[in-house]
């Protein structure tokens, strides 16, 4: 579902040359539930923008859902976006303007799947069914982010890219997050987390260290994957 | 620290330079219209009475009545045994008909002949003013010299000298032109005679004398009063010696009496109240423009307000940087605004110029005005900053700093509104929902709009107004013959007379009528005797009611031949206060034995008629009689005959030498009326096209703050694969609903606007019209096109920013 080979970014940071990537390989399958670690600056968010199509490589290949990014254009580009990845953000990003509802209902728009399912059952599957007509200054943290699940999820796309999803909540929201999130993997989407979190790792089928841009391990957790119930952070 | 500050605050205007920039014109646009278009009437004023007094307008002028005439010398023998007169001088004036030339056409107008003293010895009263150093006239010339007016050779680009032709066939040579107070405004033959269709020419005495074959002759005084003097005693002293000493009967006009000084000098102050409603409601809607930007900006600011309250910066320290911002759109709007202001008062007083030319004209700086309209723009953009400053340092800092807290909550009515049910895909809903979140914005988004485009209306409205009005006038009067004219007489003669009948029976005139028009003074006769009662100054016509040529039209009431009432024009009726069936007071003059004498009797309202003008009133020929003018006529009209022109009727009736002093198309009656609508409306170009620009304006500013105030929203939405194009075209709804209620809201306004000018502001510039309100929809809607279009194109601009979005950066920013 995602290939990465030999991706470098480079950013001119004024007279600097920042390197962001330096020359990573990866492959996600669809059903694999990832978690992309690292400190601040390892690269990790640049390798989620990368595949989410929301930055370009400086070289290297990236494939997602069998389409080449590095020779899309960028209407391409776009529709990848539309029918192959959807977003969850740290700080949700909801549409100030819209209720939860319509949030969700937007991501089945975009994606063309209107019809497909009602944005109410959506809501609910993610524990909001109560919670529906309201705005995201209505909610809380927690709900925000489950509402941005719903609209990720409302799209129907088969790769979820997930940006520190917890980095805003408590422990005990952020659980409920990762757990819908695991969830995703079980119905054959590919779901990438990106988090500093080692904590989180310890869940996921595999964890994707990163460090100076370049990825230092790849594997299974450290000791097994553990149950969300052990979890403490 | 403040040094720090202002570092600061320029490096966010530096970041923002556009939009500080876009708002500061916005401000100026509104302090540049306030304050221009208020000096304006003050460099009149000015002007106005530095003209008059460099050219020494007369306080009084006596004439000769009823086309009479004395020895010259004699009216200045009887002005100076009168005390209180300090200069005078005697002049002849008769009326004539100019040809000449222009442009390969020709070129017959009524012509005026004011004889007078130009040697340019003695400082003579009501004196002429040559431009650009035209040579005086040489008095006893072989060809008689002259001067012309300066409105007449502006308005036909005459050669600076050339010839004309009067009276038909006597040629004289123009060695300038010149202005006389007089005639700096023309309002002539009850408003039918302008700059353009009276060529008055000012020639030495006696080639005047000359021309019209009155050798010897004056018929008119004009002199100036010494300081304290009673100008009605000295006035009643001219009349009583006039008719003592030479048994002619002398009509004193007073300067404030004066049509053209009535005009010239009452314009500019009720001008201005007109003037005042525009540039105060388009200030305003600048005001609430700059005001709602400026507070947006610094809306966008609040986290990092909430930042600097967690640090424990105090308050007072934390206004400091936004109040900066407001002081650089304030300054910038001030400066702007003083540019922007004296090229509209300048540009206006330009086109003013072009109706009435003024020798002194002093374009002098009005600071009193300006530094009110600088420190009314200066407050805002202050004003505005410290609104949502305060409101955001009354904010906890913990709620500040969270970015969920940015999001409008829209005060108490925004989630009500919000959650009115839309139809249509989410993507769709979402201009509709960013409008309804944040009711208090959207409001005063729409505001600006609606005073803008209120205004855009108001003005187009007032043209088709005036054009309407004319056009009504000329058509109730030309009763389906475009040609039709009048041919006035010298004096009253019997309809059998050859003076008559020789305009009835001439070969190029068809359909001709005698007629009779008498000047009246009417009052209601229902009216209080111990209070004021509006006296009207009518011209009343005695045309035959039977005739099957022309009649007025009665919009109220019946024209019943015989009939002894009178029928008003619908303005003099609201005027006047009187309906069909009432009685008015009419004090006119009457024939008794042969002798002139004024007469008062209560005639009834028989019907009203709907020109325009006031001062035409109407009754049946039969009625002349009761006034002692049976039988006789001053007045014929008609239509040219098959293969005449209304030119050859001119010149045929002019050159025949019967009596004929005015031969004028009716089609023309209105040219000094078309003189004070368009000196009244010259502004309104100026300050329409300023509007259009305040609406593009706003509506860039309103798309700009949009686009960045959303920035988050629009990521997250490239990032879900939604095309620039279609976060564009989101945006252009957004304006495009804002825009079409504002046209609709605009469109109401303004003609409440157009109903307050044409109704109330303009019937106290230009009294004797009965403004007919009329709306041209199309120009409208095409005005409304392009306001529309402005608003949704708008987001065309940021357009730019949009597509060069680093998305993921934007996507992790909390503001």
């Amino acid at each position: 579902m995602i290939d990465l080979e030999g991706v470098t970014k480079h950013y001119e940071v004024g007279p600097v040359l920042v390197t962001a990537l330096a020359g990573i390989d990866l492959h996600v399958d669809t059903g694999e539930f990832v978690v992309v670690l690292g400190a601040s600056g390892s690269g990790k968010t640049t390798t989620l923008n990368i595949i989410g199509a929301l930055d370009v490589p400086s070289s290297g290949k990236v494939t997602v859902g069998g389409r080449d990014l590095t020779t899309s254009s960028r209407s391409e580009l776009f529709a990848l976006r539309r029918e192959t990845v959807s977003f969850i953000f740290q700080s949700f990003n909801l549409f100030p303007g819209l209720t939860a509802t319509e949030n969700v209902e937007f991501g089945m728009d975009v994606s063309g799947k209107s019809g497909s399912a009602e944005p109410a059952d959506i809501l609910d599957s993610v524990g909001l069914g109560h919670r529906l007509g309201h705005f995201p200054h209505e909610l809380s943290g927690g709900e925000q982010q489950r509402v941005a699940i719903a609209r990720a999820l409302a799209t129907g796309n088969p790769v979820l890219l997930a940006d520190e999803p917890t980095g805003e909540l408590d422990f005990k929201t952020g659980a409920q997050i990762l757990e819908l999130l695991a969830e995703q993997a079980n119905q054959d989407r590919a779901v990438l987390v990106v988090t500093h979190n080692r904590e989180i790792s310890r869940m996921a089928d595999r964890v994707v260290e990163m460090s100076s841009g370049q990825i230092i391990s790849d594997g299974p957790p450290e000791g097994g994957k553990t149950p969300l119930s052990e979890l403490r952070w | 620290m403040w040094l720090f500050r202002l570092r600061w605050s320029l490096r966010d205007a530096r970041k923002r330079w556009i939009q500080i920039v876009a708002i500061g014109f916005t401000l100026a646009i509104g302090i540049g219209l306030y304050a221009g278009l208020s000096s304006v009437t003050q460099w009149r004023l000015a002007s106005i009475d530095k003209s008059l007094e460099a050219t020494s307008m007369y306080d009084l002028r006596a004439t000769v009545g009823e086309g009479g005439d004395v020895p010259a010398g004699s009216l200045a023998r009887i002005a100076s045994e009168i005390d209180g007169i300090d200069r005078y001088n005697e002049r002849l004036l008769f009326d004539t008909q100019v040809e000449t030339v222009v442009e390969g056409e020709e070129l017959l107008v009524h012509g005026r002949i004011v004889g007078m003293d130009l040697s340019g010895g003695e400082p003579v009263v009501n004196d002429v003013y040559l431009i650009d150093d035209a040579a005086r006239p040489v008095s006893h010339s072989a060809t008689p010299q002259v001067l012309v007016n300066r409105g007449f050779s502006t308005f036909w680009d005459l050669p600076a000298s050339g010839e004309l032709t009067v009276g038909g066939d006597v040629g004289v040579d123009y060695v300038g032109s010149a202005v006389s107070p007089e005639f700096f405004l023309i309002i002539e033959g009850n408003g039918s005679l302008g700059r353009s269709n009276l060529a008055v020419l000012f020639a030495p005495l006696d080639a005047a004398q000359d021309i019209s074959g009155r050798s010897g002759v004056v018929n008119d005084l004009v002199l100036t009063l010494e300081p304290g003097a009673d100008a009605a005693a000295v006035s009643q002293q001219l009349i009583e010696a006039a008719a003592s000493t030479d048994g002619v009967l002398l009509d004193v006009l007073t300067r404030e009496a004066t049509p053209s000084y009535i005009g010239l000098t009452g314009s500019p102050e009720i001008d201005q109240g007109i003037y005042n409603a525009i540039s105060l409601l388009l200030f305003a809607g600048a005001a609430f423009a700059a005001l709602n930007f400026s507070a947006r900006m610094v809306e966008a600011q609040r986290r990092e307000i909430g930042n600097s309250m967690a640090i424990g910066e105090h308050p007072r320290t934390i206004v400091v940087r936004p109040l900066l911002i407001g002081l650089q759109i304030g300054i910038i709007g001030m400066i702007l605004g003083v540019a922007v202001g004296y090229a509209i008062a300048f540009q206006t007083v330009s086109v003013v110029q072009e109706v009435v030319w003024l020798p002194i004209f002093e374009q002098s700086f009005q600071a009193g005005i300006y530094a009110q309209a600088m420190a009314l723009g200066f407050a805002v953009p202050v004003l505005a900053v410290l609104w949502p400053v305060l409101r955001a340092v009354r904010v906890r800092p913990v709620d500040a700093i969270r970015s969920s807290h940015l999001a409008s909550r829209g005060g108490s009515l925004g989630p009500i509104i919000s959650r009115i049910p839309l139809p249509g895909r989410s993507l769709e809903r979402m201009p509709f929902r960013n409008l309804m979140r944040a009711p208090r914005r959207t409001f005063l988004t729409l505001l600006t709009f609606t005073m803008s485009l209120a205004i855009m209306f108001a003005m187009l409205g007032l043209g088709s107004t005036f054009t309407a009005t004319l056009d009504d006038g000329n058509e109730e009067l030309l009763g389906g013959e475009p040609d039709r004219f009048t041919v006035q007489l010298d004096s009253f003669y019997p309809v059998n007379s050859p003076q008559v009948q020789d305009v009835l029976t001439h070969p190029t005139v068809q359909l001709g009528e005698p007629a009779m028009v008498l000047g009246a003074d009417v009052t209601a006769a229902a009216s209080d005797d111990t209070a004021d009662p509006i006296r009207l100054d009518l011209a009343v016509r005695f045309v035959d009611f039977g005739s099957t040529v022309w009649t007025p039209t009665a919009t109220e009431g019946s024209l019943s031949p015989r009939s002894p009432g009178i029928v008003l024009a619908d303005k003099a009726a609201r005027d006047l206060g009187v309906g069909v069936g009432d009685d008015v007071t009419v004090t006119h003059p009457a024939l008794v034995d042969g002798a002139f004498t004024y007469s008062t009797r209560t005639v009834g309202v028989a019907a009203i008629h709907p020109h325009p003008l006031r001062l035409n009133a109407y009754m049946d020929l039969s009625q002349a009689s009761t006034w002692g003018f049976g039988g006789l006529a001053n007045i014929v009209t008609g239509v040219p005959a098959d293969g005449s022109s209304l030119n050859d009727v001119k010149r045929a009736l002019f050159g025949s030498g019967t009596g004929v002093t005015l031969v004028q198309g009716l089609s023309e009656t209105f040219q000094s009326l078309e003189d004070s609508l368009e000196q009244s409306s010259s502004v309104f170009v100026i300050t329409r096209i300023f509007v259009i620009f305040l609406v593009m304006l706003i509506a860039f500013n309103t798309a700009n703050i949009n686009v960045d105030e959303r920035s988050r929203d629009h990521a997250t939405m490239f990032a879900y694969g939604i095309p620039v194009r279609r976060v564009i075209a989101n945006l252009s709804v957004e304006g495009l609903l804002l825009g079409v209620v504002a046209v609709v809201l605009g469109g109401l306004f303004g003609y409440a606007l157009l109903l307050w000018m044409a109704l109330f502001l303009m019937p106290t510039a230009v009294p004797d019209v009965g403004m007919i309100v009329s709306v041209r929809w199309w120009e409208m809607a095409a005005s409304f096109v392009v306001a529309l279009a402005a608003i949704a194109l708008a987001p065309m601009f940021p357009g730019r920013k949009l597509k060069k979005m680093f998305i993921p950066g934007q996507l992790r920013v909390m503001e």
